[in-house]
């Protein structure tokens, strides 16, 4: 009997003969040989294969982002939806069974709202639906946030105060007062709040309500996007994903600035998005217009979240891509200009004046004292990175890192040479447990929905009795969670053949898996810095319900 | 994932782009560690040292083990008190090349700042340093000059032991009283490095 044995190509003699060889001198060798190895091994693949085959600039953007995506945001969500749905199962294991009817619940609603979206009829107007599902969201959570009446704890609860008195001394826009106070910040940034709080006095619907009005209008803002990237059922699945999130009603109780956060980000994608479509129409000027626009929320979402850096870099390599590759008028057309530089003396513009117009007017604030100098901030980037980034860290909740390092103050210590020579310790003593700690901190930081559980229970279980209601909320969290992660896992792994699937649509979830690699990487994390994916994660979980179905 | 990315030859170019690039940055890592001597101390393999016969496996159970993957920061914890004259201590000699003059560099951090306990850092069998932890706490870096390698190695002992006699001002605290919190301290950031032989002295800053 004669078998056809599998062909060896060059490529893949020469890729095995690397890895062996490196297996080989990672016994004999030291570590830096085997890394010069393997570079030089992956360089002349890389180089190699570029010689074989015609490159596309969109195909390989695509590949750089779908990367970035695996690495920075679908690994660490399988992690975190093993270790939630752990949780998840312990919950429905509880002799209580109002745990198993609460998800049961929940369950039934998330998939009878995702079917009425998906099955909305086209004789009625999505307006009608998304008015519809908006009042239910936001009437049901005002309900909730006035009957639970949570107080704020641990830092929370002193920035309000302190913004309260900040405001009602009716103190000028100064440092403290903005950046040093996200709360207040938040307040003026969106003066039509203040009757709001005018109207609730200091207790705690001034700022439950603002939130759970906030948190609509992000899932507006998400709908809006996901209309125009995958159509209206998308859209309208995307809308009832974001709204029924159970952690942005839970961290509605509590003057957080996650919501605010999620609500820049998602304005600034928008303008990013308006932007490139306006680029595309060939309506240059209005362009870039939107663009130094985009270039400001990005400023308003770093003073808000610390975030902007990250939203700058990835928008910006997105939109570096989007030059070169250009971009097409029409969906399925060939994208215009024909030649390479052309496309890039178009698009460079567009690329820079967000970068210029968020140069300009930070460093105008920072002239009005309104931002910390520079060095102040690269003091504290200092700490987080020496803080962060041993490989000691055990992935669990590691918040009080920046602050326990704070307190030490050590005065004359240049942390940042510190955070350096500490970085490179690490990774001379232990190089494999970079990976295992990426991946230890991936499964904590995607533990989502459990954080705003601490803030808001666990304070309160160290005074007093275990509140039945809160262990039922936690339920609720985790099991929403699950559902949410697997339901995202899904996407990724099958967006990236959607027709729709044009390169601006990859800037949400650019941003997401970059900001998620650089926490893991570099930063200290928890769980709710990730809240902004309730919004962008809903988009590409509602694609799979749009122009693909 | 659909297959015509995963099979497509820009995915092949970026994948390889990336392992490249990182590859590249843990070499120049590796080399720069090697080279500098700025590098931090692995704290890992210390001798423990303890006044009573279960000290040892006190060390081992406050000390952070291997296994959990810290290797840069060594924490001894004194149960509480049995004696005045407990202590429990880590001990490691460190070859060196030269006979120059050496800085034995290290941060000390107490969270409890306690008078009945004193951390104590000793280079070559000298007491070079010490202080009640209450001094140490929150935190305090402490740098050693002028240490003189004795055939080839310098030899360094961080200890933690009891000082009940530094309970004044404060009410002495019963050794077995359940509210005084046990003594700990962690040393971090330990760097040993030539530099000029001056004056042998002791210093604490940054």
């Amino acid at each position: 009997m004669s078998r056809r044995l599998p062909t060896l190509s060059t490529g893949r003699i020469a890729v095995a003969g690397a890895v062996l060889l490196a297996a080989v001198l990672l016994v004999l060798a030291p570590a830096s040989v085997v890394f010069a190895l393997v570079f030089l091994g992956a360089l002349l693949y890389a180089v190699h294969t570029g010689r074989r085959h015609a490159l596309s600039p969109d195909g390989t953007v695509r590949a750089a982002v779908f990367l970035v995506t695996a690495a920075g945001l679908a690994l660490p969500a399988l992690l975190g939806l093993i270790t939630t749905s752990s949780q998840t199962l312990d919950s429905l294991l509880q002799p209580n069974a109002a745990f198993r009817k609460d998800l049961a619940l929940l369950a039934l609603v998330v998939v009878g709202t995702v079917a009425a979206a998906r099955f909305w009829p086209a004789r009625f107007q999505d307006r009608s639906f998304v008015l519809l599902m908006v009042t239910l969201a936001v009437l049901a959570k005002i309900a909730y946030v006035s009957v639970v009446q949570a107080e704020p704890v641990s830092d929370f609860a002193s920035m309000w105060r302190l913004s309260s008195s900040l405001l009602e001394e009716g103190l000028e826009a100064t440092r403290s007062g903005l950046e040093g106070n996200r709360w207040a910040h938040f307040e003026r940034i969106l003066p039509f709040l203040f009757p709001v709080r005018t109207a609730f006095g200091p207790g705690p619907a001034a700022y439950a309500v603002p939130n759970v009005l906030l948190a609509a209008a992000t899932s507006l803002l998400t709908y809006r996007l996901a209309r125009r990237w995958f159509g209206r059922t998308a859209a309208r699945v995307a809308l009832v994903l974001s709204l029924l999130a159970v952690e942005t009603t839970i961290i509605a109780e509590i003057p957080t600035h996650e919501i605010p956060g999620a609500f820049y980000t998602l304005l600034a994608l928008t303008l990013f998005q308006i932007a490139w479509d306006l680029q595309a129409q060939g309506r240059s000027r209005a362009a870039l217009l939107v663009g130094a626009a985009f270039g400001l929320s990005i400023l308003v979402l770093d003073f808000q979240r610390s975030t902007g850096s990250v939203m700058l870099l990835s928008t910006t390599l997105l939109g570096l891509g989007l030059a070169v590759a250009g971009e097409p008028s029409q969906e399925g057309e060939r994208p215009e200009g024909g030649k390479r530089w052309t496309r890039l003396r178009r698009g460079l513009p567009l690329v820079l004046v967000p970068v210029l117009a968020f140069a300009l007017a930070n460093a105008g604030v920072r002239g009005a004292d309104l931002r910390t100098p520079p060095e102040e901030r690269a003091k504290g980037a200092g700490i987080g990175l020496a803080s962060a980034t041993d490989s000691a860290g055990d992935g669990s909740y590691v918040y009080y890192a920046n602050n326990y390092l704070w307190r030490y103050g050590l005065s004359g210590v240049n942390w940042q040479r510190l955070a350096l020579v500490k970085l490179a310790s690490d990774t001379h003593y232990h190089p494999g447990a970079r990976l295992i700690h990426y991946l230890r901190k991936a499964r904590a930081l995607f533990t989502l929905g459990t954080q705003t559980y601490f803030y808001l229970y666990e304070a309160k279980f160290l005074e007093g009795p275990i509140d039945p209601v809160a262990g039922r909320i936690y339920a609720l969290c985790v099991g929403f969670t699950s559902l949410f992660l697997a339901a995202l896992l899904v996407a990724l792994a099958r967006i990236w053949d959607l027709p729709a699937l044009r390169l601006p649509t990859l800037a949400p979830l650019f941003f997401l898996a970059t900001f998620s690699a650089v926490l893991l990487l570099l930063a200290e994390i928890q769980p709710r810095y990730m809240f902004p994916i309730w919004y962008i994660g809903a988009i590409y979980i509602g694609a799979l319900f749009g122009r693909s179905a | 994932m659909g297959p015509t990315l995963l099979r497509s030859p820009e995915l092949r170019i970026v994948a390889a782009a990336a392992v490249a690039a990182t590859c590249l940055g843990l070499a120049v890592l590796e080399v720069v560690a090697a080279r500098t001597d700025l590098l931090m101390l692995d704290l890992r393999e210390w001798r423990p040292v303890g006044s009573r016969p279960d000290a040892a496996a006190v060390f081992k159970s406050a000390q952070t083990a291997p296994s959990d993957l810290r290797p840069l920061q060594l924490d001894l914890r004194l149960a509480r008190p049995g004696s005045p004259s407990d202590f429990l201590a880590a001990e490691r000699t460190f070859e060196v090349d030269g006979d120059g003059c050496y800085r034995f560099r290290v941060y000390v951090w107490s969270p409890t700042p306690i008078h009945t306990a004193k951390s104590i850092i000793a280079v070559n069998d000298e007491i070079a340093w010490s202080a009640p932890l209450a001094e140490a706490s929150p935190g305090k870096g402490v740098s050693i000059e002028g240490v003189r390698p004795r055939q080839g190695t310098v030899e360094v002992r961080l200890e933690l032991r009891a000082d009940p006699v530094r309970a004044s001002p404060a009410p002495r605290a019963s050794p077995a009283s359940p509210a005084s919190p046990a003594p700990s301290v962690r040393f971090e950031y330990a760097v040993l490095r030539q530099a000029p032989c001056g004056e042998r002295e002791e210093g604490a800053g940054g």
